[in-house]
């Protein structure tokens, strides 16, 4: 690796981590919105970094990007404070969520239809991304990065009662709203 | 294809466009990081940066190297110390409320008494300090000093001392341009305030290469990371469990909300970002939306101390704080009140209502002068009068029997004089001059104030108004009023009450009485938080 040029180097490294780093990112930022401007803040730090200092010296590439995803993260939000937010909708029942899951595995003819028409898709995304910070991510992390409710839960700091009913109820809404 | 992988393409094609993160990484483009967009109105017009700029200043913030104040500023280097200025703030004093000591930067060359004025325009004015102004080449010419001719100077900026809360309201101030916190770098002898021509806007390149010798300091690069949670990370937001509340009455989301506060029991208001909101709970139990004013930057002017009467103040399509709005919670009403004789040409700042004879005390400062109003209120409308009109800053400090009792700050020498105007006779006449560092408290009745100074000796002297004078309070260095009586008042030495006999020390459960808070409602409670507001029974 030593004659590597820093272009080289970097293309390796971002097709091994981007994945695991949009993840990191998701898990971390306000909302899934903002991942992309991070990670894009993250991974130019870096490039600049090997541009001048190169890279000998670094030996998990991975740790040395969540490192800056940690910093960018920080910097980006400045010190917007947490504020506590009250719902008062009723949990879904059991019965309710077994109903949408079934669903999940169920095949339609128009969803690929939805998928190529730009707009609508976009729609649907912006739908998921605004609706509150949270549910983006869960949104990510379940279908994305294949994880599985609980685990969201531990990664979010959230309860798993809170991932299942924003899940679930988005997963309701958006079928109602765009006939999914 | 099934929904799971549905979602899965979908979200894995609009959440992040690798390509186009790849392409631009290289490019080395980087976005504004959201803790630096915030819109202040001062520094609209350098809204626009250059992003090897921000990555320039935010370099110098973090690698502790200071801000770079270079001899000559242009637009780049403006757009850097804002940047800097900005997170330099959020990061050190956003909720402190100590002294600190603030370079400004005027949006036009001012006179001394321009810029003294201007300073009077933010509500308790005393609490800041002007300490030195500044030329446009950077010299300095201390406020109030032995030699202090200042006259036919013009000046650029300015050292102030105030407390870090009012950081905002000073950047919002259309004659100023720029706050700086005097840290990173920023000092009396270095300081040089922007020029009003470095305000213009510097195009936003869409992809800029980051140039010059930009050293990013990175936070220690070679520790291993810590991939699950655990970290908190600003800007995420915290959920609570979704369930059952019966003592929910309503949950509004308003964008922007920043206060709601209950004038009966049950009507309450509501101050966004751009509106203000009336309420009121129906006999259903249901939330109603009564009024809705729309006006930019609404803020909260005054409450009684119970909290059924409020004034709030708005811009007006300029940006300036003209507009004025009253609710009442003995009526459930919140109206508009025509101010526009007295807001010509001035803004309103404080505003003073005395309880009991509806008596409202309005302040409006321009450059030139500094006024203050005494008007009536009777259904919404406000008969006003002018008191006083000064070139030097005013301050009201008290209205009771007629006579409004007010300080006056004299540009050339600092000294402060507390004066007295018999609304009837229309005499003024002085009762104290203060040549030293001097603030002045204020009794929530408005009926009474005291005037804390420092000594000679380094210590605090406290004199309170009394029987239409100064009297010392002996020993004393603090003093509070309580809410709901200003003859009970607290220093060092505990609870007092004066009477025409005399000033005796009282218990503090029977000073308790008088302290009384904001009534609110008996019926409800309210709570703010992210753009929502809650109301519950109690």
């Amino acid at each position: 690796m030593g004659n590597t040029s820093p272009d080289i180097y970097f293309n390796k490294v971002y097709d091994q981590t981007i994945n695991s780093l949009t993840r990191f990112v998701i898990s971390k930022c306000g909302n899934i919105l903002d991942a992309e401007d991070i990670l894009q803040n993250v991974y130019a730090r870096f490039f600049q970094r090997i541009s001048k200092k190169g890279f000998a010296d670094i030996e998990n590439p991975e740790a040395f990007l969540v490192n800056i995803a940690k910093f960018e993260c920080k910097t980006y939000y400045g010190t917007i404070k947490k504020h506590s937010r009250t719902d008062s909708f009723a949990e879904f029942s059991d019965e309710k969520m077994v109903e949408v899951e079934a669903e999940m595995s169920r095949q339609q003819k128009n969803l690929e239809d939805v998928l190529c028409d730009e707009l609508t898709a976009r729609k649907i995304f912006e739908d998921i991304a605004s609706a509150d910070e949270v549910t983006g991510k869960i949104f990510y992390l379940y279908f994305v990065c294949d994880m599985k409710l609980d685990e969201i839960a531990d990664e979010l700091e959230l309860k798993l009662s809170t991932v299942k009913n924003k899940l679930y109820r988005t997963l309701e809404r958006q079928k109602q709203k765009f006939g999914l | 294809m099934d929904k799971y992988e549905f979602y899965k393409e979908l979200l894995s094609e609009y959440t992040v466009d690798k390509d186009k993160i790849r392409c631009n990484a290289k490019r080395g483009a980087k976005h504004r990081s959201a803790a630096s967009v915030y819109k202040w109105a001062g520094m609209a017009s350098a809204a626009a940066v250059a992003l090897t700029v921000g990555v320039a200043a935010l370099s110098g913030l973090f690698s502790g190297s200071g801000v770079s104040v270079t001899p000559k500023t242009d637009p780049e280097a403006a757009a850097a110390r804002l940047l800097a200025a900005e997170a330099n703030y959020v990061s050190s004093v956003a909720d402190r409320d100590e002294l600190t000591g603030m370079y400004v930067s005027f949006s036009e060359a001012l006179s001394a008494s321009e810029a003294l004025m201007m300073f009077s325009a933010i509500s308790d004015a005393g609490d800041i300090k002007c300490e030195l102004l500044y030329t446009a080449d950077g010299i300095s010419y201390a406020v109030g000093g032995e030699n202090a001719d200042l006259s036919g100077i013009s000046f650029a900026g300015a050292k102030i001392s105030a407390p870090a809360g009012y950081y905002k309201d000073l950047q919002d101030l259309k004659a100023i341009s720029l706050v700086e916190l005097g840290i990173d770098g920023i000092s009396d002898d270095n300081f040089i305030p922007i020029s009003g021509d470095d305000k213009a806007t510097v195009t936003v390149s869409e992809a800029p290469a980051i140039t010059g010798d930009v050293d990013i300091v990175l936070p220690d690069e070679t520790a291993a990371p810590e991939v699950t949670t655990g970290d908190e990370i600003s800007g995420s937001s915290e959920t609570s469990e979704p369930a059952v509340d019966v003592n929910l009455i309503a949950s509004l989301q308003i964008p922007g909300a920043a206060s709601v506060s209950f004038i009966n029991n049950s009507s309450f208001v509501v101050i966004s970002s751009s509106t203000v909101e009336l309420y009121h709970i129906g006999e259903d139990g249901a939330a109603v939306l009564d009024t809705k004013i729309y006006t930019d930057s609404p803020k909260l002017g005054w409450s009684n101390a119970a909290g059924t009467s409020l004034f709030i103040t708005g811009c007006d399509q300029n940006g300036l704080r003209k507009k004025l709005y009253y609710a009442s919670g003995a009526a459930g009403t919140l109206s508009e009140l025509d101010v526009s004789t007295i807001t010509a040409d001035a803004e309103l700042t404080g505003l003073i209502v005395c309880n009991g004879d509806a008596t409202i005390i309005f302040k409006t400062v321009s450059l030139e002068k500094s006024r203050l109003y005494i008007a009536a209120r009777g259904a919404n409308l406000l008969k006003t009068s002018l008191a006083v009109e000064s070139e030097c800053p005013v301050s009201a400090l008290a209205y009771t029997g007629g006579r409004l009792y007010y300080s006056s700050t004299d540009t050339a020498t600092g000294a402060v004089t507390v004066n007295v105007k018999n609304t009837e006779t229309g005499e003024t006449t002085v009762l104290a001059t203060y040549n030293t560092d001097t603030k002045f408290v204020k009794s929530a009745t408005f009926d009474r104030f005291a005037s804390v100074r420092a000594l000679e000796d380094g210590a605090k002297g406290v004199e309170i108004l009394s029987g239409g004078e100064m009297l010392t309070a002996e020993g004393a260095t603090t003093i509070s009023f309580s809410a709901l009586n200003s003859s009970i008042y607290s220093d060092d030495s505990g609870w007092h009450c004066i009477s025409p006999a005399g000033t005796v020390g009282i218990t503090e459960s029977d000073a308790a009485v008088y302290s009384q808070g904001p009534g609110g409602s008996e019926l409800y409670i309210a709570e703010l938080g992210d753009g929502a507001v809650t109301i519950r029974k109690k």
